[in-house]
């Protein structure tokens, strides 16, 4: 065998035979045996929850970094959809939108093709679908 | 069918509180195992319990509804030890035909970054070399610690060194106290 695998197994064996009594000891036991390698137990108490509040503190912000990132990505991905449609149907889009939320006269103008260029009128859709009034497909919520 | 299906996992927000309310012997409990699974890993004991409960926050790993926080968490720590003694496993040169052992620690590419110094620190077989040496005059520690690592059976430890059961222990007990204060870098 290997003899850095034999040495790993070696280690591997007595660790786990060490974390193993951890299970086995008191409550007593263990804030004993703390004591003796860590110092007084209620520093070493207060030292070990403030590891464990950066941890979730660092854990937590990366998730919600990565959140942002799915979110963003999401959303980049939405407005493209958005931009296929042909002209027709997002000015028919624009339409049932500003019906369905009392003719809102922007809209409408926009919807009637009166002054806008369509890249203004994806500028509005992208608008909606970031308001939460339209979904990724154009669909009016 | 009605109804939703069981939860099999902790979110992110239960796991936290969960790990919150845990008492403080249970919070002791963690940090002498981290203190143990970070042996020959490159961790310190406090940055391997923080890596294994960020990683369960960002949902990288996931801990069983079924499963105790301190277990869960042990066995995310030995995971993740283990993979950083894999990684040196792999990236450690061998030792030449003559059985040239200075080339142990030694790299290819002579590369000096923090990960490979890091790496670099991981001797396993100076690290047990080391543990037994802290108990070269405690022959019932030294038996245990021996044991232990090639997988023998409490009774063939106890007989080997004629231990009573209370004998055996308060060796046991040496050898978690000595092995937790140890320092390796």
């Amino acid at each position: 065998m290997n003899k850095r695998r034999d040495d790993r197994q070696k280690l591997d064996r007595l660790i786990d035979s060490l974390s193993s009594d951890i299970d086995r000891l008191s409550d007593k036991a263990v804030l004993e045996e703390a004591s003796e390698v860590f110092g007084a137990i209620d520093i070493a108490v207060k030292q070990t929850r403030a590891v464990v509040e950066e941890a979730l503190k660092v854990g937590g912000k990366s998730r919600l970094d990565l959140a942002k990132q799915d979110l963003a990505a999401y959303r980049v991905k939405s407005a493209e959809n958005l931009k296929r449609l042909p002209l027709e149907q997002k000015l028919e889009l624009l339409r049932r939108f500003a019906q369905s939320s009392g003719n809102d006269a922007g809209i409408t103008m926009a919807a009637r093709n009166e002054t806008n260029t369509e890249g203004d009128i994806d500028g509005l859709l992208e608008d909606l679908f970031d308001l939460g009034a339209i979904d990724n497909e154009g669909n009016v919520r | 069918m009605t109804g939703t299906l069981p939860r099999t996992h902790l979110g992110a927000v239960e796991f936290a509180d969960a790990l919150r309310a845990l008492s403080d012997a249970d919070f002791m409990r963690l940090r002498k195992k981290a203190t143990f699974r970070a042996l020959g890993s490159g961790f310190e004991g406090d940055d391997l319990l923080s890596e294994a409960i960020r990683r369960t926050v960002e949902g990288l790993r996931k801990c069983p509804v079924r499963v105790s926080i301190v277990t869960f968490l042990d066995n995310a720590m030995r995971s993740i030890a283990d993979g950083e003694r894999e990684k040196y496993n792999r990236e450690q040169p061998s030792a030449n035909a003559d059985g040239d052992d200075d080339l142990v620690g030694r790299y290819p590419d002579n590369s000096s970054s923090p990960e490979d110094a890091a790496i670099a620190r991981i001797d396993l077989e100076k690290l047990l070399n080391r543990i037994q040496e802290i108990f070269h005059d405690d022959a019932q520690a030294l038996a245990i610690v021996m044991g232990d690592s090639e997988g023998w059976s409490l009774e063939d430890v106890r007989e080997m060194e004629g231990m009573s059961e209370a004998q055996y222990l308060a060796a046991r007990k040496r050898v978690r106290r000595a092995i937790a204060k140890m320092r390796w870098s």
